[in-house]
């Protein structure tokens, strides 16, 4: 009895102890957190991708409400979003009707690209490119090593049997990380209302193209005449779309003899 | 341009175009085979029960390496890189000569499974796997771990380590009545005949397969004697009644000492990467182990203290890096 | 024996070509002379398509400081100037010019005389109108080098090649000992320095005993060290280090810590150049590999296409796997042999598809932390855990390993057991964080 008894008040006395000692560190050691950077990290949207350039999403609400950033920072987060961080801010900094853009793959060529020799090395794009100039005859074309494919944060993006990295648009949260890491640039943002994109960036002249891709804009303008709008011009051997003008026709795609645009 | 070339046949690599014959797999079959020597001279003290131990544990962690990496992770192949076997083999080596067959099983399977798979497999494991397996059994079952058979006389007599005889005197050793104390001359130590865990039977076989480990370079030889060598001067200072005067041979000799400093120790993945922090990892398991064997509660205490100085190699990586070159 | 920290020693394979004489190619019946073949500026044309050249003139310079003069290898006419397949760069601008097959020399190519008159200025004016660069490696050019911003006081000359395979500046020390001297002593009178020291590897003894008694006999002041047989013993800072135990830091040049370092076979373009005024139009490349029928080495134009030198070498006794230009643990692997050898070509080495299996069998496994690249790093780096950044992708946090000290030579890969593409990783870290 008097052992247990002992026991129990041993403990006790050291909960009790050790509880007045938690109690006044905390109190002596208080931080002051600004309860406004909780919420705004509930709110945005918790891939942590960083292409804010803040260490996750909770650094990103801490440069908010810190107003060291603004919300134009963020790619990913919707309208919707936005604007009820700018309510709980009271701040409105960034255009609220914008769409969240797609990252679309600029390139059709793959295996329809012609090989200029098997690249062995390490598997990564940046190494691949700086290789002997890169191990496809068109200097423009995707190396499809698929360090895209590595960086996305939300695995949006899956090498595909043709060669090519294919980007899920309904998981594509528009960061723009795989923009940046692209070193054939080939990566691009587009609007989510546009649905056709020149699948090639070859600025090379048509004959070039049409040896070293079966898939390459030659420049052939046929696009150009076809478009009801007149929004197609090329540009140094390469179609360009203003996706302004373009209003969803398709009439393009259908004529393309390299099948080089595409729909989304 | 010339169309005619070879291109599709050639292959392209950034430099170096050469690489030296040393595989990881390579590395751990040696091991493997330089611990072959000790498990024959246990099968030999102790018996064919011996040999079933080894292999049931190489089993199971070659079962279960296969299970987690390449079933369920679905990674690749990885069971001829020897790792896994040589994790069963380690851990064998660390289970008493009489211990039953489902522990070594059980054993290799937490060895594998917390001892590696977890923190992502070979390469990135925190702890020396075989050893993770051991601490989980002596935790589990102590009674089990301890009963230690005498050489030569399996199912007779439980003999103490000649480290328990040291530590607990006639009287601790509550199993044995004071006559039946078997006394142990340091030859027999060297030699192999005495109680002990599987592996750590004959110090002479451990040695000799080092030796092969060392002059192929596979192991500095500084870690091992700066772990051994601390144990020496440290037991000899405070392992007697009165100062310089502990039986520092008897030290070396027993437990699993040579096992653990030649084998264990030398992990390349739970230890420092430079020569230098191998050598402050060398002396801080020195210096637990002969704390714990001294004054700790167990006889015996390489095992702690590697998995302890386990814990201290991201430490000393961080702080033991080679001279810039440049730098004065 | 003199060495430094760190480093390799790896089979050398030179035994293939180390006994065999300089032989002097052919002329090719065309050669294709890329614009860009050193360090620094490219040059623009001085020719036009259709133009006539003769061997040693003229036909590619630049205004540029940091910049090389290219010379015409053969006699013939100018076809065309492409873009053409190039060994470094993939692709690059080329002079292509068809042989008359007289190899007519240009009319500045007479034998010099009283050279001893001839000041510092005028040997630097007639180093850059030849296009002479270093023929070590980086192809750096020599009139830039041998002008440095700060005082010098001892002059390397490197006759390690510790490159496995190579043995062109074997044979050329072993075969124009004098005139390597010669120009040793030129670029002595240039930088105007006392101590002249040539760093020779352990395994090339003839060289080392043909140099010393040349040295006694002509009664040169120089002295020849006898280094360990090791990799990268060649490389400019660890030859420093080996030599005079100095250390340059990252960023640094050999300047910085008063030395200058030379390879052989630019001691002896250099003698070509003022001695007989031969531009840089030629040089000796090792064609070697084991697959080869009869590796050699061979005096080239500059301009022939690798194929052609293979041919010369009888071809191949099993299929290529692998062209490299330069030996095989600093070289580029090439994917046609449809390319010109250039000033930096120190040589030509094949790898059979059997050698390439091998050794890019197992690759990428993971580290075991086994510290084998950490021990043999010749600059002190921790090349694993810049490994473990790129196959993190955490390059963010590689930058506190010191990428930029990396100086490439390979030895990391070469000695690692779980057959990692460490150096590559370095390369990507150095390009992206540029």
């Amino acid at each position: 009895m008097k052992a247990i008894l002992l026991g129990v008040m041993a403990l006790s006395g050291l909960g009790l102890a050790f509880g007045v000692l938690l109690a006044w560190v905390s109190k002596k050691f208080h931080v002051q957190i600004d309860p406004r950077i909780e919420k705004v990290g509930e709110l945005l949207p918790g891939v942590n991708c960083g292409a804010c350039g803040f260490a996750g999403c909770l650094g990103y609400a801490e440069a908010l409400v810190n107003k060291t950033a603004t919300l134009a920072g963020c790619p990913v987060s919707t309208a919707d979003t936005k604007k009820q961080i700018a309510q709980e801010l009271g701040v409105c900094d960034v255009d609220l009707h914008r769409v969240t853009p797609l990252a679309v793959v600029a390139c059709g060529g793959g295996i329809r690209a012609k090989d200029k020799f098997k690249y062995q090395g390490l598997a990564d794009c940046r190494v691949a490119v700086k290789t002997m100039g890169g191990p496809k005859n068109c200097k423009y074309a995707c190396v499809g090593q698929g360090t895209c494919v590595t960086v996305c944060p939300v695995n949006a993006i899956s090498m595909q049997a043709d060669g090519l990295p294919l980007i899920n648009p309904d998981l594509c949260v528009g960061c723009t990380k795989c923009v940046a890491v692209c070193p054939s640039n080939i990566i691009y943002m587009l609007d989510r209302k546009k649905k056709v994109y020149i699948k090639c960036r070859s600025h090379d002249k048509g004959a070039q193209v049409m040896k070293n891709c079966k898939s390459g804009c030659i420049g052939c303008m046929k696009c150009v005449k076809e478009c009801p709008v007149k929004c197609i011009t090329i540009v140094d051997n390469l179609a360009v779309i203003d996706h302004e003008k373009c209003i969803n026709c398709k009439k393009c795609v259908a004529v393309c003899p390299t099948k080089c645009i595409a729909v989304l | 341009m010339s169309e005619k070339n070879t291109s599709v046949d050639l292959a392209i690599t950034s430099s170096p175009h050469i690489r030296a014959k040393e595989t990881t797999a390579k590395i751990m079959w040696s091991v493997t085979l330089c611990l072959i020597p000790s498990g024959l001279v246990s099968i030999y003290a102790f018996g064919l029960s011996v040999l079933w131990i080894i292999l049931t544990s190489i089993v199971c962690a070659m079962a279960s390496e296969w299970l987690f990496n390449c079933y369920l992770q679905k990674k690749p192949n990885s069971l001829m890189d020897g790792s896994a076997v040589l994790t069963g083999l380690l851990l064998a080596y660390n289970l008493p000569a009489g211990a039953p067959l489902w522990m070594a099983g059980l054993g290799s399977f937490v060895a594998i499974l917390f001892g590696k798979v977890v923190f992502g497999g070979l390469g990135f494991n925190i702890f020396n796997p075989a050893l993770i397996g051991r601490v989980f059994l002596m935790a589990s079952f102590p009674v089990l771990m301890t009963r230690w058979p005498a050489p030569f006389k399996v199912d007779a007599i439980t003999a103490p380590t000649p480290l328990a005889v040291f530590k607990d005197g006639f009287s601790g050793s509550p199993i044995l009545n004071p006559s039946e104390i078997i006394h142990y001359s340091y030859s027999d130590l060297f030699l192999g005949l005495r109680g002990g865990c599987i592996g750590e039977a004959s110090v002479l076989a451990l040695l000799l397969g080092a030796s092969y480990l060392m002059f192929k370079k596979y192991i500095s030889w500084k870690l091992p004697l700066s772990f051994v060598a601390t144990v020496g001067i440290f037991t000899w200072i405070f392992g007697g009644s009165s100062f310089f005067s502990g039986d520092y041979i008897l030290h070396i000799l027993s437990g699993g000492l040579i096992l653990g400093a030649f084998y264990m120790a030398t992990d390349y993945v739970t230890g420092p990467v430079t020569i230098q922090g191998q050598i402050i990892f060398g002396i801080g398991c020195g210096i637990i182990t002969s704390i714990i064997r001294l004054w700790g509660g167990y006889p015996e205490g390489v095992s702690y203290s590697i998995l302890l100085m386990n814990m201290g190699t991201p430490l000393i990586d961080r702080f033991v890096k080679p001279k810039r070159f440049g730098d004065k | 024996m003199e060495t430094f920290k760190g480093g390799q020693h790896i089979d050398g394979f030179k035994y293939l070509s180390r006994e065999m004489a300089i032989k002097i190619m052919p002329l090719p019946s065309q050669v294709i002379i890329p614009l860009s073949q050193h360090t620094g500026a490219v040059c623009e044309p001085v020719v036009k398509k259709g133009d006539m050249v003769k061997t040693g003139t003229m036909i590619g310079t630049s205004d540029k400081l940091i910049s090389s003069r290219i010379h015409a290898s053969i006699s013939g006419v100018v076809k065309d100037i492409v873009e053409y397949n190039h060994p470094v760069l993939g692709q690059s601008k080329a002079v292509i010019i068809d042989s008359d097959g007289k190899d007519t020399l240009d009319s500045s190519i007479v034998k010099r005389t009283k050279i001893e008159e001839l000041s510092k200025e005028q040997l630097l004016e007639i180093i850059k109108n030849a296009g002479i660069v270093g023929l070590g490696g980086a192809a750096f050019p020599a009139q830039v080098k041998l002008n440095p911003l700060k005082p010098v006081d001892t002059l390397l000359i490197n006759g390690v090649e510790c490159e496995p395979y190579l043995t062109c500046d074997y044979r050329l020390m072993l075969e124009h000992t004098h005139s390597i001297l010669k120009g040793i002593g030129l670029m002595q009178k240039i930088i105007g320095v006392e101590r002249v020291v040539i760093g020779i590897e352990e395994d090339k003894q003839e060289a080392i005993k043909l140099l010393r008694n040349k040295c006694v006999e002509k009664k040169y002041d120089i002295e020849i060290v006898c280094l360990k047989a090791k990799y990268p013993q060649g490389a400019e800072k660890q030859l420093i280090k080996a030599i005079l135990d100095r250390e340059v830091p990252s960023g640094k040049l050999p300047f910085d810590v008063g030395v200058i370092v030379s390879n052989v076979g630019t001691a002896f373009s250099l003698f070509e150049a003022v001695y007989n005024a031969k531009p840089l139009y030629e040089r000796v490349v090792t064609v070697t590999g084991k697959c080869l029928k009869q590796p050699s080495n061979l005096k080239v134009r500059i301009g022939t296409r690798f194929k052609e030198l293979i041919d010369f070498c009888q071809g191949f006794k099993e299929a290529p796997g692998k062209i490299i230009m330069g030996g095989p643990m600093m070289g580029i692997s090439q994917y046609t042999d449809d390319v010109p050898v250039i000033k930096g070509t120190s040589g030509i080495l094949i790898l059979s598809q059997k050698e390439v299996d091998e050794y890019t069998q197992g690759a990428d496994q993971p580290c075991i932390r086994c510290g084998r690249c950490v021990n043999i790093c010749p600059v002190g780096m921790l090349p694993y855990a810049l490994s473990l950044c790129v196959e993190m992708d955490r390059l963010d946090k590689a930058a506190q390993y010191n990428p930029f000290d990396c100086i490439e030579c390979g030895t990391c890969t070469y000695v690692c057991p779980a057959k990692r593409q460490i150096l590559s990783g370095i390369r990507l870290i150095k390009a992206v964080t540029r």
